[in-house]
């Protein structure tokens, strides 16, 4: 007589067998009891958890001769039939195997055709996520409006595979991770059905080892029957699984906190000579330094430890910053990765521990800043000045942005800075002249006398403030220089014959520039327009001022390009290009 | 007389299979989980051939030769694609599954390197499998090996039970690579490389390889230590050229870890360079054991990110390069 292995042998045949998904059962039951029960479902959930078992539960539920009734008779052909999985009226299909639009209008041909002996036709699509893109498509329109007699029940373990068209034609049932407590139930009643005897810690380390998946367990539970003699031990269990004990864990967890590189290689070749297994071990490792985190962090009892337990575990972090444990953390978890992969699990965890026990100390952030701190003192003024090149700003430039239009005419005479100030803009010219006193450092050095620099500077702001509403206007008076500036009179100097000038002195241009200064200024100025010899002095017109600002900018930009730590990388590695840098600066 | 018999040290896998098949509860399908060479085919093949053959010597050479109906092993492919495509399952494999044994009292399906067979990235043989391999005809066996299970989908993993194998003793690899006529000399560095696998073992002890590789992974060594860019890209450019390179890598990793080993004064024995020992110390006096572990997940990356069909060359510089650079 062939054996059945545990997990089919005791496959749940009624809702109330089914262990811990009462969210699912419960809906179907009372789905079934209302006569309320869709057409389509799709079952969604990790292995293990119990997805095809309630597909099959629901059709028996549905075509039970007694039904369609929330508990089955398990007794009738239909139940019998589908339990041994020859129904002619149910089908179950691999849909990893049959995932072609061909399979599926296969299936669709025979659909229309009454059900031969049940109440419903049902099909049941295992790994459905495994269907081509076209199957799925194919599939669309019998799902959404099916006959009256056809039932769809779609399982799979990867439910985003699942197109969203087809989600949404399904009723989901997202099947949850089984508790470890019910897992462990389960266990005992099955080995209590088959006549074996365990120890209530080898069946808590079953359920644990398990993670959530009863068909897991019920595996585990079938390779220790076999090699358990009378009863099941936790030993025999520790030895099969290789599952390394607390203490070895706890001596691995401590060499690598303390730092001791000799000891973590001396223990991981105690365990290897143990036969443990050393991927489990990682994620044991893991789970206690995550342990270890949670305890440091006082955010209540991680594990549901014993008392002794919870000593060892709290002597281990002691003298342990947390955020070394958080760093022990995430490098364990990268040599859980680097095992996965690797053909010698027990070098990557030997040389992967090795590295985080002997990793260099952290330092505090206040002993860094200290040290920082000394290395500013020692490098003379200038050394850390001079590398921040000044805010420096391009020069006003016409801008259309309405909003900046639209709040020029409510400007106050008396300059405030506006909201925008926070944000260092360069449409913000009216401003107090001290405030302003770096705005006029030239890259040339040429100085100024305070007088003309504020006569400048109010030109500077009268003309930015034209931009915006006459910019061909503000362009021409860019080329004068302002020989004085005020609420009564303002002198502009233009070039001999300067064509600009021709331009300022039309009665049109008079009246604009008054009726900005007398928004600006607060009084209708006399404008004067002169026509002087040329090289005027060192007043400068506002487009010289621009002009030179800008050439300020860019060399600090060339300057700042040829200082950046790569650029000087690059140059330790080809010395030969010395001066023969080259910076393009691109217009802004 | 048990055809398990052959199966060295592997005592709780070969116990487990033995007293399942004394009680009668041969599971319907087996996950052998261990490192390569260490016996997981040899064990799948004997346990079939006890079950089989029932002792009969005719029908256990058939096994052997692989020409009885009820024993069939499926291989990953030799070249090009090596994983075992859905179509090749489905109408080939698969439906022999369907049909009682042909002569015996069980049929055997055995799938070595079920992780090159079924990659996760690739999964819709994998998934083809699922049915089949949970709910086979009764009397249908399936046994599936790996070194890295953990690249098998969880589905299959979850309906396999699991038998580990450990890796091979130091007497076993050498009474192994003696019946091989192979010399003492290469038989002791051969078997402290092969960090207790037969197969890679007999690879390294055959045809000297593994004084070639020696001298390699020094001069890889002397190189990063010393050499400009020029150098070590010639050096990769070398290294690239070799058929066995992941030979070669693995065994500059068994390397570091020997330099770490030795900087944190660890009972030198257990060196898998032990033979040249002097030459490992003096050179971990100038490394720091951290550096040195982090060189071992260096050369990982590389060998993964070749796995994965990264450029060969560039991996192979990059890895030179970042050997060379790190503090």
């Amino acid at each position: 007589m062939a054996y059945t292995v545990l997990a089919r042998k005791y496959r749940p045949q009624s809702f109330e067998d089914l262990v811990g998904q009462e969210h699912v059962a419960r809906t179907l039951e009372n789905a079934i009891e209302s006569n309320r029960v869709a057409h389509a479902f799709l079952f969604t959930g990790v292995r293990g958890v119990g997805k095809t078992t309630t597909a099959r539960l629901l059709a028996k539920a549905l075509n039970c001769e007694e039904g369609p009734t929330p508990t089955p008779c398990n007794a009738c052909d239909p139940c019998r039939d589908i339990t041994a999985g020859v129904d002619v009226d149910v089908q179950e299909i691999d849909g990893a195997s049959n995932n072609s639009v061909e399979d599926v209008r296969r299936l669709q041909e025979s659909l229309p055709y009454r059900p031969q002996r049940d109440r419903y036709k049902i099909v049941i699509v295992d790994e459905v996520h495994m269907l081509s893109a076209g199957a799925f498509n194919a599939f669309l329109k019998t799902l959404e409006e099916p006959p009256d007699h056809v039932k769809f029940i779609f399982a799979t373990t990867e439910s985003h595979k699942v197109p969203v068209t087809i989600r949404s034609r399904c009723q989901q049932y997202d099947f949850r991770l089984i508790p470890h407590r019910l897992i462990a139930g389960r266990v005992s009643e099955i080995l209590a059905a088959e006549d074996l005897s365990a120890d209530e810690e080898a069946i808590s380390v079953v359920a644990r080892e398990a993670a959530g998946s009863m068909r897991d367990a019920l595996t585990l539970l079938d390779q220790l029957v076999a090699i358990s003699h009378e009863r099941i031990t936790a030993n025999t269990v520790a030895t099969s699984l290789g599952i390394a004990d607390r203490e070895a864990l706890y001596g691995v967890a401590g060499a690598v906190l303390r730092g001791d590189g000799a000891a973590v290689v001396a223990s991981v070749d105690g365990l290897a000579n143990r036969s443990v297994d050393m991927q489990h071990f990682a994620r044991q490792l893991l789970q206690l330094v995550r342990d270890l985190v949670v305890l440091k962090l006082d955010a209540g009892d991680p594990a549901e430890w014993v008392p002794e337990e919870h000593d060892a575990a709290q002597a281990l972090i002691d003298d342990v910053d947390i955020l070394e444990l958080q760093r022990v953390f995430r490098a364990t978890s990268t040599v859980m990765d680097e095992m996965a992969q690797s053909p010698n699990p027990k070098l990557m965890l030997e040389m992967g521990l090795v590295r985080v026990a002997t990793r260099p100390p952290l330092q505090s952030v206040a002993e860094l800043l200290a040290r920082l701190d000394g290395l500013r003192g020692q490098s003379g003024p200038g050394g850390g000045g001079a590398r921040k090149p000044p805010p420096r700003k391009p020069a006003p430039k016409p801008r259309k942005e309405p909003s900046v239009k639209a709040k020029t005419p409510e400007q106050p005479p008396e300059p405030e800075p506006e909201p925008q100030t926070a944000t260092p803009d360069p449409s913000q010219p009216i401003k107090p002249a001290t405030r302003h006193s770096g705005g006029f450092q030239t890259s040339s050095g040429d100085v100024l006398t305070p007088i003309r620099r504020a006569a400048l500077q109010e030109w500077e702001g009268l003309v930015s403030n034209l931009q915006r509403k006459q910019p061909a206007l503000a362009a021409v008076l860019e080329h004068g220089v302002p020989k004085a500036v005020g609420p009564d009179r303002i002198v502009l100097s233009f070039q001999d014959g300067s064509f600009y000038g021709r331009q300022a002195e039309s009665p049109d241009s008079i009246e604009a520039i008054k009726r900005v200064a007398e928004e600006q200024l607060g009084g209708r100025p006399e404008i004067e327009i002169r026509f002087d010899a040329p090289h005027e002095g060192a007043t400068k017109t506002v487009a010289a001022v621009a002009a030179q600002r800008k050439e300020a900018e860019v060399d600090a930009k060339r300057k700042e390009a040829l200082n950046h730590p790569r650029v000087r990388d690059a140059m330790d590695v080809f010395p030969e290009a010395a001066g023969k840098l080259d910076v393009h600066v691109e217009a802004d | 007389m048990s055809a398990l018999d052959v199966v060295k040290a592997q005592g709780a896998a070969v116990e487990t299979l033995r007293r399942a098949r004394e009680l009668g509860r041969m599971a319907s399908a087996y996950l052998f989980v261990g490192p390569s060479g260490v016996g997981k085919e040899l064990t799948a093949t004997a346990i079939a051939t006890d079950a089989v053959a029932a002792g009969d010597p005719h029908v256990a050479d058939r096994i052997e030769m692989g020409t009885h109906p009820d024993v069939r092993v499926f291989r990953p492919r030799d070249e090009g694609k090596r994983n075992i495509q859905v179509e090749v399952l489905r109408n080939e494999i698969l439906p022999l599954a369907q049909f009682a044994p042909f002569e015996a009292e069980s049929t055997f399906f055995i799938f070595p390197e079920a992780d090159v067979s079924f990659p996760e990235f690739q999964p819709e043989a994998a998934n083809a499998l699922l049915k089949t391999l949970e709910e086979p005809r009764p009397n249908v066996h399936f046994i599936l090996t790996s070194e890295r299970p953990d690249s098998l989908l969880s589905t299959i993993r979850s309906r396999c039970q699991r038998v580990r194998f450990g890796r091979l003793p130091t007497v076993v690899l050498r009474e192994i690579l003696l019946k091989d006529n192979l010399p003492e000399t290469s038989i002791a560095p051969a078997i402290a490389l092969s960090a207790g696998r037969a197969d890679v073992a007999l690879e390294l002890a055959r045809h000297g390889t593994i004084e070639e590789l020696t001298d390699l992974v020094f001069s890889v060594d002397d190189a990063v230590r010393e050499s400009g860019p020029g150098t070590l890209l010639d050096f990769a450019e070398k290294l690239g050229r070799r058929d066995d390179l992941e030979l070669a890598l693995l065994a500059m990793q068994s390397f570091y870890r020997d330099l770490a080993i030795s900087s944190l004064g660890d009972d030198p024995t257990s060196l898998a360079f032990s033979g040249r020992g002097d030459e490992v110390r003096r050179r971990a006096a100038s490394i720091d054991c951290s550096a040195a572990a982090a060189r071992v997940s260096l050369i990982h990356a590389c060998i993964e990110s070749m796995r994965q069909n990264a450029n060969r060359q560039v991996a192979l510089d990059s890895l030179l390069f970042g050997l060379r650079d790190v503090l």
